[in-house]
This record gives structure tokens, C-alpha cells and sequence, in this order.
């Protein structure tokens, strides 16, 4: 008998069923992956699981009985937790606050001695660890989500989900994860795994249920398939891992960084005497640790943070040029985090799509502006770069993550741009549409886009770049090109190892 | 010179109390994510009727019990506006203040108020000041517990932040901000209330003067926290008291610059201090209960 | 959310209504009465005025319409008045009056002076009015004086002779010229009695306030002055009421504070609503000329309560004799100075 079984679950939301007749069973000691694209159903599911959404149909049973599941509070009574993409957490107050608010107890006073004690105990005991009385605000991600796993413990959960836990986190951060999920199976906890990363995904599950489109596709064993084998479930179709490329030797150099620096929001410099440079018709693949001075890098090519060193784009110094001037010599700009730089989350798909255009010649008359040519544009990229969404007028946030992802990328390339900066293009997307966001790039690289593609997804960059540099602390430490590079070399460089 | 310190703060504490109530009141609300712009309307109404009940019973607690029941009304009647029917919450709180303004005016010519004079007045403690401004002393210390020690304060913290957390922990957004706004508007109206009974005898038109809004001041450049809010009352009432003492000793200090004094240390205090304030990022922001 | 639609329509009617009734500057036809005892063609005059306020506001603009209306039901006279004029509207309703055969235009209030002038420029045969300047009038535009520097004369000369620690503190809200003009009637009056009595005058900013008329009393006491005189409209309670608690003797000037406080000794009061009311009669006579009419005592726009209550022995029976027989003599048409100057 499992200890939780879904019976049949259907869930209709206007216009979509996102969960049709699904049935699935979870054990304790066992990790259970639910895989599936944007959309196929698996968020819902957990919702529904953990009382936040009520089925339209379906049963669910806890250790054989019946149970309705209403609220978070009957799910939290039956033993089950979640960890939300979107954290729980309330940033201004400590950690011990934060669990003290989340048990929800009667009583004047709280108790921050007794609970924190008992904070520090499960850290120890899964390997969590965690300053109970730091503010939540000066958490790092990684520490956050622990944070929300000791919540989840701390009222004695039993069976834990991890909504896209890895999507945020550093391979390092991802590492510990893995081994504080290993920790619980060995307390015969069950946790319930979402993810799209394959190769995380053949790591540590015991079990994967694959959803498509709100049901349930089939359930193996990470033992008896591939990551070939688990995308095909999940599409439904063949999915190609390596992308094929014209041979068409690089061009000019279009790109040209020469001896720049940097300071952070904090005021540390974090890219010193950087030089690099880019030709049309290639991928320059930036590899390397988070935080290691890509952000700025980026920001001193596209003139949103002060540098020193020099920038050339074609033949122009765009050195602590106007961000403006910057998009006029051709560059696209696909940033790293899509939702605070790549769109306005309120504002229509169109709007975001004619972000950078609508100012120009084609769509001017006099001082108004041509709404139905610019309608026209939108529909366009959206047919054109599989955007799915009913209409042009939805707000961006009513995308999924990769379908936003899908729609800064299709503004960016349509521009024709001369130079492609791509920062972690496929971050927090499904394998569909990150089989199709690197197509683009690799269409727009034959033809003759220079593009910095910087990812810190070794397999990411092996697949695309034509070319490879690892940066460490500001700096590229080797540069070799992609016949030369393996997961060693690039490994040690990332790492901080000159070879 | 210190007989004159000691005075100028005596004189600071005394006539800042009103606004101290005020800002006790707009704190609480605010800490919970609704914005207080209503504090100045439902202030004068306090003024209002503790005058009316205080002449009425002959004992100005009874006056201020009246005062905190009438403000409770507006409060809950200002929470159902922006909590169940989601009305936005600075548009309303101008409206409140319009009402408030309105409705003792009228009523004031209406019942001929101001010819009343409160004969009783607040029993005075040690130093000589009237006992509510110990209740504000000990109500700013007990905010201070209430915030940060008890369960329902770190619940109120909470809620002005992420409702949405504080909904899926099982707890009720609207049972919380409702709460916040009957306490928020009883405290607002006892200011109301000390203000025209405690310190004055009698009621006029418009004599909250702005105090609603210097609240409001005093709570954001206090950052939401009860010490903050209370250093935040007394920067005002310093510059207020100084305002007059500059000009009560002769001399040719431009009356413009001393009137101006008051404003002048909240902007000048506001500019050095805003960089560390962080408004609750759920402020004015109606919560959608979403199912 | 049916509830919420309904709720939002019925306010937003409400407001409608509200901005209607409030803002428009409704204009209200407020004929005269039929039994006209003035002049034989008095009651073919049509007169206009422009309040800022609602005319049953209970204080200034109420003030001026009563005193219109008194002037206009003694003359049978046709008067108009509009109220809660605007900054943008007032030279259009001026002129609309001028043009529509009124031939009086009392506007109250100094922010309606910069408009009179204009409009007066334009008009030389009708008759202008400002209830609140003194200074730079046009041929055709009136203001008037409502005796503030009798109002600081007699004030000076009562606290003067009531001080002994020879610190005389007073309570205004804001600086005006007639306020400033009254204030140093004040002092030179009460340095005649004494010259080493020094006047503190404090500001507060605030017609309204009792509170912070309050503190600025206390402030005053607290360096030694033994009378307070106040002059702030309504906010002049709370001065009063300190000096109740304090103990120290006062003397309202101005505005009257009848049974606020049982340290008043006697008050000076300015009767504005008796000064406006004559003014317009004089120009529905004709007789109102241009420049300031200057108006006081003799009037009976400044008059003199009478030396009462338990504190009111501060000042001997010579000294308020003394007093009473400089205003009569001013109320006979004497100037007030030159019988000051003449007596100490």
C-alpha cells in the first residue's frame, strides 16, 4: 500500500484541462519525479495534492483512507510539505519567525529559544544548515530553500515535494540539495522531485511519472531509460540533443572586449582585465560558476553598468555607451532573468514584443503610431517562435516560464541582430522549448550572427559554441576551441585552475 | 539651562501625544499592508464626539471611550471598503478625511459644539503630565512586544509582506487586517479624543490641523517600527516646540523659518534616514483570495 | 462582485453630486425686500458678491453675506451673491456681474484683490469692494480698514497697564499687514505706559489650531510674560485656556472669547460683519470713495467689553477709568494717538 495514492484526479480551469483523470501513488523512501513539459500538468497535480486547488473529480488516500484534502493546513495534517518555486517566505523576518508563523500555533508568546533549538537539530540531522536568526532577506537562494524544507520538517512532514527546486540553484547549491533529499529517504521519508533537467533527474530518482498535456504518459525507472527515452515520453516526440551546424568558417570580429572592469551593485569589482572577442558567424561560449562576473560583464557590454577597458561592437566604441546606442549597432539581448529585464510581467504580449521597436520609422505616423502594423508584428513573432497564448493581449504573466522565455527570444532575434548576447537562454525551461530556443540561436549564428552565449549548463555550452572561455573571478582563465574542450579541462579552468 | 531642557521636553511630550496616538494607530494598520491616509478624518471625529460625551457623562474617560467606539465604527466600515470590496486604499483614505472633516463641521454648526465646555479633565501622574501620555509610553512599548513577541504580531508583520504565505499557512488575511484597522482606528480616534479633551476643552472646525497626516510622516520615517514611529512623533514635536520657544524668546528670528522648523527636520530627517526605510511591500495592495 | 460595482456607481454618483453642489460657484438670486427706506432709486442698484467660502459656513463668508444682505434688505436693493469662488473663475464672475448692469462688485477676501484690480480698470463706473486691503487702491476700487490700529492701541494700552513683570506676549496666526499694523499699535501703546515693556509676538501658523495656540501661550508664560493677548479666529480658545490653567491674565483682541476662560479681564472686539455692512451701504449712498475706508471706534466696528471676571482687579479703578475715558474720547471723533500721546 503507498502512502499517498491520487485517484483519478481531474482539474478544469477555464478553457484547459490542466489535469485529466490522473492517477499516481507516492511511497515513503523513495524519490518520485513528476517530468513533463510547461504546462503538462505537474504544478496542478501538487496543488491539488497540497490543498491549494480543488479537484474537480478524484479521490486521494493517505495510507489506504480516504482523505479530503481542502486547505494546505489538511495536507500539512496528513504529512505532506512543499517547497513552492516562488518561496514561502517572508523576506523582513528571521528564519525562526518565519517557522513560527508557518506552525500557526495558539498562545500569546512566541518561543523563538525552544523552536530555533529544534531548528538547529533537524539542520544537523539532514544536513541543512542555516543561521536560524538571520533575516531571510540576507539569505542566499540555496539557503532560502532550506529554510523552506526545515519548515516542511518541522511540522513533521512526511512526504515532501520540490516544485523545480534545482531551477534556481548553482551546481554546488544542487549538489547539497541532493544530498540532504538522500538524508531523508534514509529516514524513510518519500519526496515527490519536479524538474526538467534530465541528467538531475537520472540522478536521484527512484521513479519517474511522465505527464503530457494533463495526463499521465507512463511511470519507469531511471534504470530502464535514457534522457533520449524520457524527453520522447514528454514531447512525444524524437528530441535531438546535438544540433546540427553549417561548417561556414567565422567571419569578422564583432565583438571586441579589451582589458574591461567592473563593480558590482555592492561596489566590488568582479570583472577584471577582461578581454574577449566574437566573430559573425560564431558562438562564443562563456562557461563558468555563477557569480563569477558575468552579470557585469554583460551589463558593460550593453551599457547598463559603468566600465572601464574598452568595447567595440563592428567597428564603433561603444564603451559606456547609451544602452540605446548599444541596440542601434544590432546587438539582441536575451537577459538572465527574463522577468525583471526581459519583459514587463504586467503589460500585454503585444507590448512586450514592441518594446524596442515601436519607436521606429515603419511604425510612425506623425506622432501616433501604427497599432495595426504593430499587432501585425506581434502576431508574427508569436506564430512565428511558437509562443502559445490565445491572443496577442494577455499579460506576459499569464505566460508560462518557457513560453515568456520563448517570447523575449523571438523579439531578440527578430531584429536580424548582428550580435546575440544570450544569458542562460533555457534557464527554467522544458526540453521542448529548449530544444527549440537553441535552434534559433544556432539558425542565427549561420546566419552570421556573432553570438556570447554565457550559460553555467556545461552541456548547454559543449552543445552550441564554436568557441569557449571560461571566466573565474572576472577573468577568462583558458579559451580553447569546442573540439579541444572536454568536461576536464573546462572543469579545472572553472575551477580556478590555469592548465 | 537645564530647567529650560527639562521644560522644552516636558512641553515636547505633552503636545505630541495626540500625534503619538495617531501614529500608534496608523502603525498597526500600516504594518499589515492597509495604507492609513484616513487617520486625519477619523482623528477629528474623535475630537468630535469626546467633547460631546466627555459634556454629556461629566467624565472625559467615558468622552474617550465614546471617541475609540466611533473611531471603531469608521474603522471597520474603512476596512470592509478596502478589505472585502478591495477600494483603493489612498483614494478612500482621502475620502474618510473629507467625510471626517465634513461631518463634525456640519454637525458642529448643526448642534452649536463648540460652544461646549468640557469641565473634567485626565488625572495627572508623576511630572505633572495627564495619564494618557504614560498610556502612550506604554502603549508604544507594548506595540513593541505585540510586534515582535507574540504570535499574532509576527503574523501581522507577515501579512503586510506576502499575504499570500500567510493564507496558505491556514491563517486569515482578512481576519488580520481587519483586526489591525478596529485597533488602528481606536487608537487614531483616543488621539482624536486626547487631543480636544486632554489638552483643550473645547472642539473647533479643522482642529486636528494635519496631526492624521504628520502620523503617517512619523510612521514611515520610522521605517514601520514602533521605536522608529516614536522617534519619528518626537522629531516633529521637538521642531514644533522649538518652532515657538524661538519665537516666544523675542528676537528677530523670522517667524516663516521657525514655523517652517517642524516640516524642515521631517524632510531633513527623512532625507539622511529614507535610504534604510522599506515600505511593507504589500502595501495598498488589495489581497485577491485566490481559489 | 455584483456589490462592488453597485457601491462603486452609487459613490461615484455621490461625488458627481457632491462636485456639483460644491465647486460650480452657484450663483443665487437673493432679491431685496420690497419695502425700500433709503433712496428714492436705491432699489434699481444690483449688487454682487464673491464669497470664498459657503455662505452658511458659520465664519468668514458667512460674515460677509449677512452683512450684505442687512445692507441690501435696508436699501431694497437687488444683491446676488456666488460662492466658493476659485482662483480661475474669479475675474470671469466679476465680469459677468459687470457686464449684467451691477454696479456693486464686493469681493472678500485678500486672493480676490489681484482680480478686483483688474477687472476695475475695466469697469471705472461701477463700484469695486475688497473686504481685506488697505494699500494701493484704483479710483474705483475700494478696501477697507476695519480699525486695526485702534483694535492695537486700545489692546496696548489695557495689557500695559495689566503687566507687572513688563513681558506682554500675543498670539497671532498669521503675518498681515493688518495684523503687523495692529501688533505695533500694541507695542507703542503699551510703551507709552511703561518703555521697558517688551512685546513678544508668536506665530502660529494656524487659524484652526487651538493646540498649537495653546503651546505658544505656554512658551510665552514660560519666559516670564504675565498677560497673553490673542488675535487667530477660533484657535485662540486654546491660548485662552492656558492662560485659564496658568493663571496669567488675558485680553482676546479681535475675536471675542466670551466665557472661555476665567482669566480675561476685558476684550477688545473687532466687529468686521458691522464694517462691511456700512461700507456697502455707503456705496449704495455713493459716498464711498476710493483708497481705504477707514472704519473703528467711532463706528462702532471696534468696541470695548467690559473690565469683569476674578482677575479683572489687576487693574486699578483709575486705570480702567483711564481707559474708558481715552476710548470715549476716540468714539467722539478724537484720533486715538493723539489722545495717547497726550495723556502719558
Amino acid at each position: 500500500m503507498s502512502f499517498i495514492e491520487m485517484q483519478g484526479i481531474t482539474k478544469i480551469y477555464p478553457g484547459t484541462i490542466a489535469c485529466n483523470k490522473v492517477s499516481v501513488s507516492f511511497d515513503r523512501g523513495e524519490v518520485h519525479t513528476l517530468l513533463g513539459e510547461n504546462g503538462a500538468g505537474k504544478t496542478t497535480l501538487m496543488k491539488v495534492l497540497y490543498g491549494l486547488a480543488k479537484p474537480d473529480e478524484g479521490k486521494i488516500f493517505v495510507n489506504g483512507q480516504e482523505k479530503r484534502i481542502d486547505s494546505p493546513k489538511d495536507a500539512i495534517e496528513a504529512g505532506i510539505g512543499m517547497v513552492h518555486q516562488h518561496f514561502m517566505l517572508i523576506p523582513t523576518i528571521t528564519v525562526v519567525e518565519n517557522v513560527i508563523l508557518s506552525l500557526n500555533e495558539n498562545g500569546l508568546f512566541i518561543d523563538k529559544k525552544k523552536v530555533a533549538e529544534r531548528l538547529l537539530e533537524l539542520a544537523d540531522r539532514y544536513g541543512l544548515k542555516v543561521d536560524p536568526y538571520a533575516k531571510v532577506s540576507t539569505l542566499t537562494v540555496g539557503q532560502q530553500q532550506r529554510v523552506e524544507i526545515l519548515k516542511a520538517l518541522y511540522r513533521n512532514c512526511e512526504l515532501l515535494i520540490l516544485d523545480e527546486p534545482t531551477a534556481v540553484l548553482t551546481p554546488q547549491e544542487t549538489e547539497e540539495l541532493f544530498v540532504a533529499v538522500r538524508n531523508l529517504l534514509a529516514e524513510d521519508k518519500g519526496v515527490i522531485f519536479i524538474s526538467h533537467k534530465m541528467n538531475e533527474v537520472m540522478e536521484i530518482s527512484n521513479k519517474i511519472t511522465v505527464l503530457h498535456l494533463g495526463e499521465v504518459v507512463g511511470s519507469v525507472k531511471p534504470e530502464d531509460t535514457d534522457a533520449r527515452g524520457l524527453a520522447k515520453m514528454m514531447v512525444g516526440r524524437e528530441i535531438k540533443f546535438e544540433i546540427e551546424k553549417s561548417d561556414k568558417p567565422a567571419g569578422d570580429v564583432v565583438l571586441d572586449i579589451k582589458d574591461l572592469c567592473a563593480k558590482d551593485a555592492r561596489g566590488v569589482q568582479t570583472v577584471n582585465n577582461l578581454s574577449l572577442s566574437v566573430r559573425a558567424g560564431e558562438i562564443y561560449g562563456v562557461a563558468g560558476v555563477d557569480g563569477n562576473g558575468q552579470s557585469e560583464l554583460i551589463k558593460s557590454i550593453t551599457g547598463l553598468c559603468k566600465c572601464t577597458g574598452k568595447v567595440t561592437i563592428g567597428d564603433k566604441d561603444v564603451t559606456n555607451a547609451h544602452p540605446r546606442t548599444v541596440l542601434d549597432c544590432g546587438v539582441a539581448h536575451i537577459p538572465e532573468d527574463r522577468q525583471a529585464r526581459g519583459m514587463i510581467m504586467k503589460a500585454s504580449i503585444r507590448d512586450n514584443l514592441i518594446l524596442d521597436t515601436f519607436y521606429n520609422e515603419e511604425y510612425q505616423n506623425g506622432p501616433f503610431l501604427k497599432w495595426a502594423k504593430l499587432d501585425e508584428h506581434a502576431r508574427y513573432i508569436v506564430e512565428n517562435y511558437n509562443v502559445k497564448t490565445p491572443d496577442i493581449f494577455h499579460t506576459g504573466d499569464s505566460l508560462s516560464g518557457g513560453n515568456q522565455q520563448k517570447m523575449v527570444v523571438g523579439r531578440e532575434l527578430d531584429k536580424n541582430p548582428k550580435l546575440l548576447l544570450a544569458v542562460h537562454p533555457v534557464r527554467g525551461v522544458d526540453v521542448g522549448a529548449t530544444e527549440f530556443i537553441h535552434e534559433q540561436i544556432v539558425a542565427a549564428r549561420d546566419a552570421g550572427c556573432a553570438v556570447l552565449l554565457i550559460s553555467t549548463e556545461l552541456d548547454e555550452i559543449f552543445a552550441l559554441s564554436d568557441r569557449i572561455g571560461v571566466i573565474y573571478e572576472g577573468e577568462i582563465l583558458g579559451e580553447m576551441d569546442r573540439k579541444d574542450a572536454n568536461i576536464e579541462n573546462i572543469g579545472m579552468l572553472m575551477a580556478g585552475n590555469r592548465i | 539651562m537645564a530647567n529650560s531642557v527639562y521644560t522644552f521636553i516636558m512641553s515636547m511630550i505633552l503636545y505630541s501625544t495626540p500625534l503619538l496616538f495617531a501614529a500608534l494607530g496608523v502603525l498597526i494598520m500600516e504594518v499589515t499592508g492597509t495604507v492609513n491616509m484616513a487617520a486625519e478624518g477619523i482623528m477629528a471625529v474623535g475630537c468630535y464626539v469626546a467633547v460631546v460625551a466627555s459634556a454629556h457623562f461629566g467624565n472625559v474617560w467615558m468622552g474617550a471611550l465614546c471617541a475609540m467606539l466611533a473611531a471603531a465604527v469608521i474603522g471597520l466600515l474603512f476596512g470592509f471598503l478596502v478589505i472585502d470590496l478591495q477600494i483603493n486604499q489612498t483614494v478612500l483614505g482621502i475620502a474618510f478625511n473629507l467625510i471626517g472633516a465634513g461631518l463634525t463641521t456640519t454637525l458642529n454648526r448643526a448642534f452649536k459644539t463648540d460652544a461646549i465646555t468640557v469641565r473634567d479633565s485626565f488625572a495627572k501622574g508623576p511630572f505633572g503630565l495627564p495619564i494618557p501620555v504614560y498610556i502612550g509610553f506604554i502603549l508604544v512599548a507594548v506595540m513593541w512586544v505585540f510586534l515582535y513577541k507574540t504570535h499574532t504580531g509576527v503574523r501581522y508583520r507577515s501579512v503586510g509582506e506576502n499575504p499570500t504565505v500567510v493564507e496558505s499557512m491556514g491563517i486569515s488575511v482578512r481576519r488580520l487586517r481587519y483586526t489591525a484597522c478596529l485597533w488602528g482606528a481606536v487608537f487614531v480616534g483616543f488621539g482624536g479624543a486626547f487631543l480636544s479633551t486632554g489638552l483643550l476643552s473645547k472642539f473647533t472646525e479643522n482642529m486636528t490641523s494635519g496631526r492624521g497626516f504628520f502620523a503617517l510622516a512619523a510612521v514611515t520615517f520610522g521605517n514601520y517600527t514602533p521605536l522608529g514611529m516614536l522617534a519619528g512623533v518626537f522629531v516633529f514635536g521637538a521642531g514644533e516646540t522649538l518652532s515657538f520657544r524661538l519665537q516666544a524668546g523675542g528676537g528677530a528670528f523670522p517667524y516663516e523659518a521657525a514655523l517652517m522648523l517642524p516640516y524642515a527636520l521631517v524632510i531633513v530627517f527623512l532625507c539622511i534616514f529614507s535610504r534604510n526605510v522599506r515600505d511593507p511591500k504589500a502595501l495598498g495592495v488589495p489581497y485577491k483570495k485566490s481559489r | 462582485m455584483k456589490l462592488k460595482k453597485l457601491l462603486a456607481l452609487v459613490l461615484s454618483v455621490a461625488m458627481l453630486a457632491l462636485c456639483l453642489s460644491g465647486c460650480g460657484g452657484e450663483t443665487k438670486e437673493d432679491g431685496g425686500s420690497a419695502d425700500s427706506s433709503g433712496g428714492g432709486d436705491a432699489s434699481e442698484i444690483k449688487m454682487g458678491l464673491l464669497l470664498p467660502g459657503s455662505a452658511n459656513d458659520g465664519g468668514w463668508s458667512q460674515m460677509a453675506a449677512d452683512a450684505f444682505e442687512a445692507a441690501a434688505n435696508e436699501y431694497g436693493c437687488t444683491a446676488d451673491y456666488t460662492e466658493s469662488v476659485a482662483a480661475t473663475d474669479m475675474e470671469t464672475i466679476m465680469r459677468g456681474y459687470a457686464d449684467n448692469g451691477y454696479s456693486i462688485i464686493v469681493s472678500h477676501g485678500a486672493e480676490f484683490l489681484d482680480a478686483s484690480k483688474q477687472v476695475a480698470k475695466d469697469y471705472p463706473d461701477i463700484q469695486f469692494i475688497n473686504t481685506s486691503s488697505m494699500n494701493g487702491m484704483d479710483p474705483n476700487l475700494a478696501g477697507i480698514d476695519f480699525g486695526s490700529a485702534e483694535l492695537g492701541y486700545i489692546t496696548g494700552l489695557i495689557a500695559g497697564m495689566a503687566t507687572e513683570s513688563n513681558k506682554i506676549g500675543l498670539v497671532c496666526a498669521m503675518e498681515g499687514d493688518t495684523t503687523v499694523l495692529c501688533n505695533e499699535c500694541v507695542e507703542y501703546a503699551a510703551k507709552k505706559i511703561n518703555p521697558d515693556i517688551e512685546v513678544t509676538v508668536v506665530y502660529t501658523g494656524s487659524f484652526d489650531d487651538q493646540l498649537k495656540a495653546k503651546q505658544a501661550t505656554a512658551e510665552l508664560i514660560n519666559n516670564g510674560c504675565d498677560v497673553i493677548a490673542m488675535n487667530c479666529d477660533a484657535a485662540a480658545i486654546g491660548a485662552v485656556q492656558q492662560c485659564d490653567e496658568a493663571g496669567v491674565v488675558c485680553v482676546p483682541y479681535a475675536t471675542p472669547m466670551d466665557g472661555q476662560g476665567s482669566t480675561i479681564i476685558c476684550q477688545v472686539i473687532q466687529d468686521a460683519q458691522l464694517g462691511i455692512q456700512v461700507a456697502v451701504e455707503k456705496a449704495i449712498e455713493g459716498t464711498l470713495g476710493s483708497g481705504a475706508l477707514a472704519m473703528g471706534i467711532a463706528e462702532n466696528v471696534v468696541t470695548l467689553d467690559d473690565f469683569q471676571g476674578p482677575y479683572s482687579d489687576v487693574l486699578t479703578d483709575d486705570e480702567v477709568n483711564q481707559i474708558i475715558e481715552i476710548f470715549d474720547k476716540v468714539y467722539n471723533g478724537e484720533d486715538v494717538k493723539e489722545v495717547i500721546d497726550s495723556t502719558f
